[in-house]
């Protein structure tokens, strides 16, 4: 699997703890973290995730679509310890 | 006698399945089970599948009763796997326990990566993910997760560690560390308890082998770990530098430097389940220590780990890497 090259994961990772500051106090959100996307061509393509509970009602809470360029997506999950 | 391999335990366990299948109504028969073959009266180190019967007859007996009651008769040949029949009754004694435990369940007189373990606080069990050095004084310790070697905020330094944990029936008697510190003021679900002396210790993952050394998590790393709840599973990274917000009794926590771990590619498998957590996720091929097992989730299939080396630096301590030994055979004497 190919791995995105470090600066951009380090600019990834400045934008996910943006991220974190904008939907991270909202009990709806389980997560936000880096993730990749397989690119039609070259590296993937490196994503932030928003992790957002089931439970959510619909639309809430309210993502951006990206950050610092970098795409947001939303993955439903809710996570317990194991 | 001899380490079972995980493969064999599983044909053998295959085996009693059939035999259990075949045999079971049978009046004869009162125990059906998987163990050390018994010859002359001595155990052996040879895997069986045991049937115990209420009667054996043997020689000109045994002919006769063959030829009268064919129908009760135990054919070797219906189980694929070497069988030992045994005579022996089994009267109940009216003692209401729980069921043995599966192997990681068990008492390690080595103490493993992989094998359940809990504090004296709790009435569960976690995982003892592998041994580590403290930093200053190179006293060996165990690494495992905040929640199953404290679990609470009123733990304190010096509280019993339990291998196996009590959820397996473990207790006093199994004293093996004391709760040492732990990091969760840093949003890392992780502590160490520093070993007590009363057992002995490998650098050894149950089926999976030493720890080699660390490495950072990253995208697409495929991975392997050895827990008490789901035994050896695999997975892929697809999640690096999270921040989730995780429920521990009730009270939501913020846990950092997480990465998420699916099935790889093409693969539907379990990739953790409850009791997994504490154990180490490793890198599949130089087996070097990638995250810390702590949470999970059924539905999408995925496990939550936290980032090996910030676990390490937070805790101050070192892996425990050592010269691999060859471990030693386990002993359930629980």
């Amino acid at each position: 699997v190919p791995t995105p090259d470090s600066a951009r994961l380090e600019r990834a990772q400045r934008a996910r703890e943006r991220l974190a500051r904008v939907v991270g106090g909202d009990p709806h959100v389980t997560g936000v973290d880096i993730g990749a996307e397989p690119a039609p061509v070259g590296e993937p393509t490196v994503v932030l995730r928003v992790h957002v509970s089931r439970r959510a009602p619909p639309g809430k809470p309210a993502i951006p679509k990206q950050v610092d360029g970098f795409p947001v997506r939303i993955v439903p999950a809710d996570y317990r310890l194991e | 006698m001899s380490t079972i391999d995980a493969s064999t335990l599983r044909e053998a366990q295959r085996a009693r399945g059939k035999a259990s299948a075949h045999y079971l109504r049978n009046p004869r028969v009162t125990l059906i089970d998987v163990g050390w073959r018994i010859r002359d009266g001595a155990m052996t180190d040879e895997l069986a599948v045991r049937v115990h019967v209420r009667s054996k007859p043997r020689g000109p007996e045994a002919e006769a009763f063959m030829a009268q009651r064919p129908e009760l008769a135990i054919r070797k040949e219906r189980i694929p796997f070497l069988v030992d029949i045994i005579e022996a009754t089994y009267p109940l004694h009216w003692h209401i326990g729980l069921p043995q435990p599966p192997l990681r369940g068990r008492v390690f007189d080595r103490l493993h990566g992989g094998i359940s373990i809990s504090s004296d606080r709790q009435l569960t069990y976690g995982t003892l993910g592998g041994i580590v050095l403290d930093g200053a004084t190179d006293a060996p310790m165990i690494l495992s997760n905040w929640h199953v070697l404290a679990g609470s905020a009123y733990a304190r330094s010096g509280l019993r560690i339990f291998q196996p944990g009590t959820g397996d029936g473990g207790g006093p008697r199994h004293v093996v560390a004391r709760l040492d510190r732990h990091a969760m003021d840093m949003g890392i679900d992780a502590a160490v308890a520093r070993l007590t002396g009363s057992r002995d210790w490998v650098n050894d993952q149950i089926e999976l082998g030493p720890v080699r050394g660390v490495t950072q998590p990253s995208l697409g790393a495929l991975l392997e770990k050895s827990g008490r709840g789901s035994g050896r599973t695999s997975g892929m990274i697809d999640g690096i530098e999270g921040e989730y917000a995780i429920r521990y009794g009730g009270l939501p926590r913020r846990i950092r430097h997480v990465c998420r771990v699916v099935p790889a590619s093409g693969t539907e498998g379990e990739v953790s389940r409850g009791g997994d957590s504490g154990s180490w996720w490793l890198e599949l091929e130089n087996r070097r220590a990638v995250a810390l097992h702590f949470a999970g989730s059924d539905d999408p299939e995925t496990a939550l780990a936290i980032s090996m080396p910030e676990v390490l630096a937070a805790l101050q301590v070192r892996l425990a890497l050592g010269e691999a030994v060859e471990p030693l055979p386990e002993r359930a004497y629980a």
